[in-house]
């Protein structure tokens, strides 16, 4: 087209394309205008983006330094790229100080910081944490304190780092140190005591031996010279005068008895001990028959439990049985119809065995005497003995754990207990 | 040799007393040696200390040992005698006061040949002696010993 051909043509279309322009222009100032508001908007945004991140790093801090435990991230140079309040107290620094600065400006290199290295490296290397139980360290300032101390590996921005959250341990640490110590000593004390105590039962086996050796040693030169006497001058001693000497010599029967009830009473406690099933019912019939065969006129009746078993020392539980029988057997000599029973129950959760008889019975208010050594409740001329039965009945039923007690009335007969430590 | 003596180790003089009176009522004549402890037995059997220069070739025919002795006891006693190939085979009769088990098995380990309990009476000797073939000692023969 030829605009000189048609210039009204011409300014037509300039007017159009000034229109279009116009149009294009004011579309374009919106554009940029709802840009441009974007733009602030994204701005604002943003700001408020940098504001709320920058709260959370002071949250994320506030909460890093509330936490009582010491915090702390360290590159593998030894660099500390951060620590809370806590990690800074324990070095007795502050935080701004610690930021930035090495290990060994807070702790000894040669004594502390290689090994902190050691297990920083292995963490970094290897991706792994390591959990350290106690660590003992020495502060600067003199100060040791225990330790556990976790090490995560841990990427700092693009730094290779390790994050450390150690808790302080010292008070338990040296609570379990004086525990053991306490301990120690304890045991350093029962060890103590135990050699003690072998001390004294050495002791005691000597002057057992020393009883049985030089306090019979003079009672035989006694009897053996009041015998010469007796062989020898018999002819000329009256009868009083030879009396007199078998007297002598029934005493010192006597007291060498004594001697060898006391030796004996002293081996119940030295000698080994081991349990093993023992028939009660037979053991009971076992000394009732040989009493009763060693007196074959008494009239006793017997009623002894059957099918009784226990678990305990053969040879003591024996010496328990001879000397509870024999005890009733004796009790009720002055008895026109003995009756002597043996039997067990219960007491208290426990296996209780009794021997019960009819016989002189006992005045209750002694009862504590009866298991005294050599503690007698009767004359000798009403009922022999030395009094050691019911002793070692005691004894031994505290080998076994179990113990002994009594009851009667004078006249009304008796009944002896022993457990032998059996829960029921 | 042929007198049988009898060597008796013994500290206790009422013991050596009650001894000596029995075999002396029994008639039992045999030369008795008394030792007061477990040294003098030894210095009696091998000629040392006071007995240097006996004739050790009269050996008793019996020895009365007592366990508990001053110095070196019986049982110690009792080792060296039958250690040594002179004293090796002399019938040795233990003395004990007690039946204090573990003495009278030692003893018996070591060779002892019987056991008599204190006081030594007549009976109790004669059945020792009985025991180990010594007849002619308790009725004072005075026969040759077999060794």
């Amino acid at each position: 087209m030829n605009m000189t051909d048609r210039p009204d043509l011409e300014i037509e279309t300039l007017h159009a394309e000034n229109q279009r322009l116009k149009e294009q222009y004011a579309f374009m100032t919106q554009a940029l205008q709802g840009s441009d508001t974007a733009l602030l908007n994204q701005i604002e945004e943003h700001q408020k983006a940098m504001e709320a991140l920058g709260h959370s790093k002071t949250h994320l801090r506030r909460v890093i330094d509330l936490v009582p435990h010491a915090i702390f991230a360290k590159d593998a140079e030894g660099r500390y790229l951060l620590v809370n309040r806590a990690m800074a107290a324990a070095c007795s620094s502050s935080v701004e100080e610690m930021e930035d600065a090495l290990d060994t400006d807070f702790f000894n290199k040669a004594v502390e910081v290689e090994r902190f290295r050691a297990a920083d490296r292995a963490v970094i290397a290897t991706g792994q944490r390591q959990v350290i139980p106690i660590e003992t360290i020495r502060f600067m300032n003199g100060n040791v304190r225990y330790f556990n101390i976790i090490k995560i590996p841990f990427n700092f921005g693009d730094i290779s780092a390790v994050l450390g959250v150690a808790t302080d341990i010292t008070e338990r640490e040296q609570a379990r140190l004086e525990l053991a110590t306490l301990n120690d000593d304890l045991e350093e004390r029962v060890r103590q005591r135990t050699a003690e105590l072998e001390a004294a039962n050495k002791e005691l086996e000597s002057f057992s031996y020393s009883v049985s050796h030089d306090l019979r040693s003079p009672l035989r030169g006694v009897d053996g010279w009041s015998l010469a006497l007796l062989e020898d001058y018999g002819d000329i001693l009256d009868e009083q005068a030879k009396g007199y000497l078998n007297q002598v010599r029934a005493e010192i029967q006597r007291m060498s008895v004594l001697i060898d009830d006391m030796l004996k009473l002293s081996r119940l406690s030295r000698d080994e001990m081991h349990r093993e099933p023992v028939d009660c019912t037979t053991l009971a019939t076992s000394f009732a028959e040989r009493v009763q065969v060693a007196s074959p006129e008494r009239r006793v009746q017997w009623r002894i439990a059957q099918g009784v078993n226990t678990n305990a020392d053969l040879s003591l539980l024996r010496q328990v049985f001879q000397n509870l029988i024999e005890n009733a057997w004796k009790f009720t000599a002055k008895q026109e119809m003995a009756v002597i029973e043996f039997g067990v129950v219960e007491v208290e959760g426990e296996k209780a065995y009794f021997v019960k008889d009819n016989g002189a019975g006992f005045d209750m208010a002694y009862s504590a005497k009866l298991f005294g050594a050599f503690q007698r409740l009767h004359r000798v001329a009403d009922y022999p003995g030395t009094g050691v039965g019911l002793a070692t009945v005691q004894r031994i039923a505290r080998r076994h754990g179990g113990r002994v007690w009594a009851e009667g009335a004078v006249g009304n007969g008796a009944t002896f207990w022993f457990t032998l430590g059996e829960k029921v | 040799m042929s007198e049988g003596t009898i060597l008796l180790v013994e500290d206790n003089p009422s013991d050596v007393g009650l001894a000596r009176r029995a075999l002396e009522k029994k008639r039992i004549m045999n030369p008795l040696v008394v030792a007061q402890d477990g040294q003098e037995a030894l210095d009696y059997l091998f000629g040392t200390g006071q007995y240097v220069g006996r004739d050790l070739s009269e050996l008793p025919s019996v020895i009365l040992l007592d366990i508990n002795l001053p110095k070196l006891d019986g049982l110690s006693v009792l080792r060296k005698i039958r250690e040594d190939a002179r004293t090796k085979f002399v019938p040795v009769i233990m003395l004990t006061t007690s039946k204090e088990e573990q003495d009278l098995v030692t003893s018996y380990d070591l060779g002892a040949n019987s056991y008599i309990r204190k006081p030594v009476d007549f009976s109790q000797f004669a059945e020792a002696v009985g025991q180990l073939g010594l007849y002619w000692l308790v009725l004072n023969q005075s026969a040759t010993p077999k060794h």
